[in-house]
């Protein structure tokens, strides 16, 4: 659509391709490279995050609205693919496609009563939301309560998703997040894009040029619990236990925002760069410091997110552009002095 | 033919009535003006017909279509545009994105919105029109690196994007130095003269006076004079509500 813009960012089209086929190639190859059991298991964990804070970014980053309580769209997904498949036998494969659908039910019911609410007041209806659903999951005898579910074993099996080593895992989550970022792409370079970058400036200027900003903004929130819930039934079969105090956590609600935020809202880009950077981080910090006291690894990680941001508020992303400007400086100084010299 | 009706219409906040029966006309093609003193009703006006407040009592009339109380996206996209006084352009996307988003809402289909990018001849009209407000130097550029007269024009070209049967301009000359102020006068004539209707506060007597046809005064919530340009000059209501004596 601008086409200016386009030429400029694409200025040698044939290096994004170049670099972005290397890219998938190296993590096409990643387990070959990566052999501990420790190890696959964060890489695995951050491509979830990476998913996650994708999803969060659609309706946090673009649409503007700060929902603190995805984790309910997460429980949702994990419930339901694994209660259908210890009830009917159902394959995860089908049952994590009933737990997106059933997310998107309950954020569109969700929605309709709480997305009117601006600012503060949608977050803490949220965290709310969350809330009373855990609750609820750890008083709830079918869905095994606080104590939760473990799946049950089988032998590996592409039909119950599950398998003895991490590798089938990763390639599927890599897919996820490979999807998920092309329609977070997608959703930019269109209309989507900057209709909701002006409902999140404005909401009432953007509704004044006869844009439904309700609608819009229903539309990246069931989106957004569309993808979550997918990726909860996913954990599930990875970890294959779940329970109101794993899948149902405040704080990792918390961190789905933060992951973006400090990546960069409203980019494709930003929550991949905030994944990567922020959940090796919390692990790292887990590791090295969780058992110093109760809660120090927070509070570093606290302290980290907080840093961050103070740098620069847009994040990882506007780091990355501030680079990029300063090295394409650097090369024209350069060039100039090639040119004077020619001419000298 | 009247385009836009508006048909005893009171909105009070508490106690205080802002508008108090108010009833006027707009017809096709013409350039309508809206003066009064400050705090006499006149953005009150605009936002209760434009959808911004729920009128207390009355009806609004879009050509033949009662539109009293609807949303205001919906009264936008059924051909009544406003603008504001102080400009509302956004400032992180860029002058062409700015004017799209007046592009048709009407229809378009949420898998539209999703995954298509505005149509080829929209762009191209959204180019136009910012070519005629004499931006087309800075389309790509974002809409806050405007000043503030230019993001007035910036206004205007997303108003004429919609293609609107009226426009209600909120003092379009209002903080916008005096050779602007001439360019937006011709524009807003040519824009007359070539078949468009608009509906303009404005504060500014000797722009308003060479181009509206005709005018009414409001004050304290009361529509206390209407006419030509001439007859209002002569108002002695009109004087008393400017002046006092």
């Amino acid at each position: 659509m601008l086409m200016g813009k386009r030429d400029e960012v694409n200025g040698r089209p044939w290096v994004t391709w170049l670099l972005l086929a290397l890219l998938i190639f190296l993590l096409l190859c990643l387990p070959l490279f990566i052999r501990g059991t420790y190890y696959r298991h964060i890489v695995i964990f951050t491509l979830m995050y990476v998913v996650l804070a994708q999803a969060w970014n659609l309706i946090g980053g673009y649409a503007g609205q700060i929902a603190l309580g995805n984790m309910v769209f997460f429980a949702i997904g994990a419930y339901t693919s694994t209660i259908l498949t210890i009830q009917f036998d159902l394959s995860p494969w089908l049952g994590m496609w009933v737990g997106g659908g059933l997310a998107v039910l309950v954020s569109l019911g969700l929605g309709l009563a709480v997305l009117k609410l601006e600012g503060h007041y949608f977050a803490m209806s949220t965290i709310a939301f969350g809330e009373i659903l855990r609750t609820v999951f750890s008083n709830w005898r079918f869905v095994g309560g606080a104590q939760g579910i473990s799946l049950p074993l089988h032998s590996p099996s592409l039909y119950y998703m599950q398998w003895a080593n991490k590798v089938p895992y990763y390639y599927i989550i890599l897919t996820m997040a490979v999807l998920v970022t092309v329609l977070v792409f997608l959703l930019d370079r269109s209309r989507f894009g900057f209709y909701t970058k002006a409902i999140k400036l404005d909401d009432v200027a953007a509704r004044n040029r006869g844009i439904n900003a309700f609608k819009l903004k229903l539309l990246a929130f069931a989106l957004n619990a569309f993808i979550t819930a997918m990726v909860g039934s996913f954990y599930a079969q990875y970890i294959l236990y779940i329970s109101p105090s794993s899948v149902l956590l405040l704080v990792t609600s918390i961190l789905l925002a933060v992951i973006p935020i400090v990546g960069g809202v409203g980019t494709v880009l930003g929550p991949i760069l905030g994944a990567v950077f922020i959940f090796p981080l919390t692990e790292f910090l887990r590791a090295m410091f969780g058992g110093l006291a109760m809660g120090v690894n927070y509070i570093m990680f606290g302290a980290a997110a907080i840093f961050v941001i103070m740098v620069e508020p847009l994040g990882f992303v506007a780091m990355l552009s501030c680079i990029k400007r300063w090295f394409r400086r650097l090369m024209e100084e350069k060039g100039g002095v090639e040119v004077e010299g020619a001419e000298g | 033919m009247k385009a836009l009706k508006v048909d005893n219409l009171s909105k009070h906040f508490g106690g205080v009535y802002a508008l108090n029966n108010v009833t006027l006309h707009v017809d096709e093609g013409e350039l309508v003006g809206l003066l009064g003193p400050n705090g006499s009703g006149k953005t009150t006006l605009f936002n209760c017909v434009a959808g911004f407040y729920k009128p207390d009592g009355g009806q609004v009339y879009l050509g033949e279509r009662e539109i009293t109380g609807w949303k205001m996206e919906r009264i936008c996209e059924r051909g009544l545009y406003r603008t504001f006084q102080l400009p509302r352009v956004f400032p992180e996307l860029t002058l062409l994105q700015n004017v799209l988003l007046s592009q048709p809402h009407w229809g378009e289909s949420l898998l539209e919105v999703m995954f298509k990018r505005s149509s080829h001849s929209l762009v191209e009209r959204a180019g136009e029109l910012i070519d005629f407000v004499g931006l087309s130097h800075m389309i790509n550029e974002p809409a806050g690196s405007l000043s503030g007269g230019q993001q007035k024009l910036l206004e205007l070209a997303a108003a004429l994007m919609k293609d609107p049967e009226v426009i209600l301009l909120d003092e379009p000359t209002g903080g916008v130095n005096p050779t602007l102020i001439n360019d937006i006068k011709k524009m807003l004539l040519d824009l007359n003269a070539s078949g468009k209707t608009f509906f303009v506060i404005e504060h500014n007597m000797d722009v308003i006076m060479d181009i509206g046809q005709r005018l009414y005064v409001l004050d304290y919530g009361n529509i206390i004079a209407e006419g030509s340009p001439e007859e209002i000059r002569n108002n002695d209501r009109v004087l008393e509500a400017y002046f006092g004596s």
